[in-house]
């Protein structure tokens, strides 16, 4: 992955500027860099990565005749043309305004640019797939799309934030600007921060695109828009590249991506599919309705027995040090055996995050209050049947909830509302020794405003853009998500609650939009597997190395953890006692697993 | 049973000597009457009869091991490998002499009150087990959705709610060993004939009667109200509850003909059967 890193408001003489210019010169970087008016330096710096493949990270300079000069890293993408990346004098142009870039190009991006005032402005992609980290240096302050690349600028590592870390373990990749190091933060999705000169250590947030605005532009998308758009999107994103590696599970979004896929590809290139199922668990195997899609894309298709590769296997191995506390760190072993045979310059795809945007079921009465508001009290009151019906919950409360919930997002309520929008979290662990509260969100401004449907949606597409695996497949390549290409997610923020998801069927638009060209056996799927005893069987396979993992871990002698509590639940899970599959306690071990790598 | 022994269950020491409590067997608000651990108890001099499950207790070989349901606290626990291959051995021999390793591994079974001498000579047996390994769909609806079109009128639909309510009650009160005692006592009426279409027909009753419940759908409160209602509507059924690991679910069905009245055909295969009340065909 192609690294941005820079410094601002530092001595010109200082050990950071210096190290920056040994590390451009060792890795045969560019640098931009000047002094501003104040005598202060500031650099900018790209460092090419090592990842193979047409799929890979592009660097576009900016340098514009008002004296703009920067650079923006990642993956860029033309809204006005089919086939369109923009060149780099495009961009170099688009920086000098960049409030209107999401406008103009959507992708994976992080940009650094000094204008002609020498006022430093860092930005972030709207989705925030790609990341830019910053934290204070010497009078001002250093920045890099990578944690590993900041600390060495620095000098030494930070502390770890330990309640960020407990806050990861309730919560996973929740959207904050704090990370797991102290002091080092991160600039959130579509966000736009700015230093003056006079002040570099004194950085003003400004946002590059508010999901809330586009939500209050509510469309009806037709199909044949949302195929079109999956389509061109997935093109874009694997222009070039002579082969595809899909992780299919022949569930909706998998199976729409190797449609997309298969379209971009065309009849010659190859379109090579992973499908993991355990062979002695029956509801996490999927095999036949990923048999079925391959078929339908000619994709070669290859089934990875789990109980042969489980995640957490082997626990502990030697790990590199990722950005931040991921939960792809305790999956490892499963994550390369996705790619097992798989050309180095194939393109990584993933149907991920399609659940989040178009959303699966299971939101209940605030969808329930979508439909009694738009579609009147008759028609409403069916729905709410329908749901009891399907999902068994009692008909009278349900609909009380409905019409509570109908009540809360009436238009004069929503306006004063000033509550903040519910989270994502898992109960606390009894185990949990330390802030058994986790932090709050990092949410967009105005999503207070928002029906709690349409806020669901908006949360549930932060989280997923959180969590993407950004360099743990090997040799570092991020995947690819098609579900979380902007243009795709701004049509499904635009669509109104009730047309998402209903007592039958959830991700209606991109369900029609695939419904003609699916399999029926896909196509008519309506339940989703289960890996809870995926996870709990890879527990049992490593609990010796696991129980030293965490015992000997950092949070028990931080006091976050309880040691006996947790090798109670470390039991209960390596027994498969417990219904699901511990997400705390995966989330424990990511947590050790990161920590180990950056000790 | 390699088949059915969840990847990577080589015998590990690490778990070996595990009872682990998986929660309760019903919302029953009731402190356990029992301890989990009711100190040292001595498995009996040779000739107080072999040990086997404890009044209350009932156990299955599911996943590599065994899922015991203590009525009498209660809760379902599972065991560690070694405790599983010791119960597993002791139950299957008619002799009560145990050797110095399984009666190490079995310790902490009969710390936990799970085995105890019967007192007598006792026929051995084998452990119930799922005739299919792999659990069931443990996200699909839990409803029973039967197939029959038309459910039965107010009257049935009123009276199936009544069962329902009376059915959560009980196992709210009292537990899971409660609601099972009923069934049983009602088991005595007589029954006539087991015709899957009446029986469809009731599943389809009580799902509309559900819609009129408050509180969540638990399996063991619908199917013990559906199995009420088919014996005292004459229809011989018989009410199951089975289990599994590798995630630990529960579920208690009824099932005509010998196949489950309503839900996934397969349930019966998949889950290791720990109760069955009523006539098996």
């Amino acid at each position: 992955m192609t690294t941005l890193t820079g410094l601002f408001g530092v001595r010109p003489d200082g050990l950071a500027a210096k190290r920056l210019a040994h590390a451009v010169r060792a890795d045969g970087g560019e640098l931009a860099e000047g002094t501003d008016p104040l005598g202060a330096r500031w650099m900018i710096a790209v460092q090419p990565g090592r990842s193979a493949g047409a799929d890979r990270d592009t660097a576009h300079r900016a340098e514009d005749p008002s004296g703009l000069r920067g650079f923006l890293v990642g993956r860029l993408f033309d809204r006005s043309a089919d086939d369109g990346i923009p060149s780099s004098a495009q961009v170099g142009r688009w920086l000098s305004r960049p409030r209107d870039l999401p406008a103009r190009v959507w992708g994976r991006y992080a940009g650094a640019v000094v204008n002609a005032e020498s006022e430093l402005m860092l930005l972030r992609d709207p989705l925030g797939l790609a990341t830019c980290y910053h934290a204070p240096c010497e009078d001002g302050i250093a920045f890099s799309t990578r944690t590993v690349s900041l600390v060495e600028l620095l000098g030494s590592r930070p502390a770890f934030d330990w309640e960020f870390i407990a806050s990861f373990i309730l919560q996973q990749h929740f959207p904050t600007e704090r990370t797991s190091l102290s002091g080092i933060s991160q600039l959130p999705p579509g966000g736009l921060l700015r230093a003056h000169p006079a002040a570099p250590g004194r950085l003003i947030a400004e946002s590059l695109w508010n999901p809330v605005d586009t939500v209050r532009q509510p469309t009806v998308p037709h199909p044949e828009e949302v195929a079109d758009t999956l389509r061109r999107c997935s093109a874009a994103w694997i222009a070039g590249s002579r082969t595809v590696a899909l992780d299919l599970s022949g569930g909706l979004d998998s199976s729409a991506i190797a449609w997309a896929v298969r379209l971009a590809l065309g009849p010659e290139r190859h379109l090579a599919a992973r499908t993991l199922y355990h062979s002695e668990l029956g509801a996490a195997d999927e095999r036949r309705y990923a048999a079925a899609m391959a078929d339908s894309v000619q994709a070669e298709l290859r089934f990875i027995d789990a109980a042969q590769a489980s995640p957490l296997d082997p626990a502990v191995r030697p790990a590199r040090r990722w950005d931040c506390v991921t939960m792809h760190a305790a999956e490892l072993r499963m994550i390369e055996l996705l790619t097992d045979g798989i050309d180095a310059d194939a393109a990584l795809v993933s149907g991920g995050g399609g659940d989040q945007v178009f959303q699966t079921r299971g939101s209940g009465p605030p969808h329930l209050a979508a439909h009694l508001r738009a579609r009147g009290l008759l028609a409403g009151a069916r729905e709410v049947l329908g749901e009891s019906r399907t999902t068994g919950q009692p008909l009278l409360p349900l609909a009380r909830a409905a019409l509570r919930e109908l009540r809360e997002d009436g238009p004069r309520r929503l306006a004063r509302r000033t509550a903040p929008p519910p989270g994502v979290r898992f109960p606390t662990p009894a185990w949990l020794a330390g802030p058994r509260e986790p932090l709050r969100l990092t949410l967009p401004d105005g999503i207070e405003h928002l029906p709690t449907a349409k806020r669901e949606q908006v949360v549930g597409i932060a989280y997923w853009a959180g969590g993407v695996d950004r360099d743990h497949r090997p040799g570092g390549k991020p995947v690819i998500y098609p579900m979380l290409s902007q243009p795709l997610v701004e049509i499904a923020l635009r669509t109104p609650a009730h047309l998402l998801v209903d007592h039958a069927r959830d991700r209606i638009p991109l369900r029609d939009a695939m419904d003609p060209v699916l399999p029926r056996v896909v196509a008519t799927r309506r339940v989703k597997s289960e890996y809870a005893g995926l996870y709990q069987c890879a527990v049992r396979r490593n609990f010796g190395q696991l129980r030293d993992l965490l015992l000997d871990g950092q949070g028990v002698r931080e006091g976050l953890v309880d040691s006996r509590l947790l090798l109670e639940d470390l039991r209960r899970t390596a027994l498969g006692g417990r219904p699901d599959p511990g997400w705390p306690l995966i989330g424990l071990i990511a947590a050790e697993t990161w920590c180990r790598a950056w000790r | 049973m390699a088949a059915d022994r969840p990847s990577g269950a080589e015998p590990d020491s690490d778990l070996d000597g595990d009872v682990v409590d998986c929660g309760p067997a019903s919302l029953w608000t009731a402190p356990p009457a029992v301890p989990l651990d009711p100190g040292p108890v001595d498995p009996g001099p040779a000739g107080a009869g072999p040990l086997r499950p404890t009044e209350g207790v009932r156990m299955a070989w599911v996943g590599g091991g065994v899922v015991a349901l203590d009525l009498r606290r209660d809760r379902y626990l599972v065991l560690g490998p070694a405790a599983s291959r010791a119960v597993r051995v002791v139950v299957a021999a008619a002799g009560s002499g145990l050797a110095d390793a399984t009666r190490a591994a079995l310790e902490p079974v009969l710390r936990a009150g799970l085995l105890a001498p019967s007192g007598q000579p006792a026929a051995p047996f084998r452990l119930p087990e799922p005739r299919e390994p792999g659990g069931v769909m443990t996200r699909s609806p839990m409803v029973y959705s039967g197939r029959a079109v038309t459910a039965g009128g107010p009257i049935r639909v009123m009276r199936a709610r009544r069962l329902i309510v009376g059915c959560d009650r009980l196992a709210r009160e009292r537990g899971l060993a409660a609601l099972l005692s009923r069934l049983q006592a009602t088991l005595e009426a007589p029954v006539r004939e087991a015709i899957r279409a009446h029986a469809e027909r009731l599943v389809a009753t009580h799902d509309r009667a559900w819609l009129l419940v408050g509180g969540p759908h638990r399996s063991e409160v619908a199917a013990a109200a559906l199995a009420l209602d088919a014996w005292r509507s004459g229809i011989a059924v018989r009410v199951r509850l089975g289990v599994q690991r590798y995630p630990f679910h529960a579920r208690m069905w009824v099932e005509c003909e010998g196949r489950p009245a309503g839900g996934p055909p397969d349930l019966g295969d998949r889950l290791a059967p720990l109760v069955t009340v009523g006539s098996v065909e």
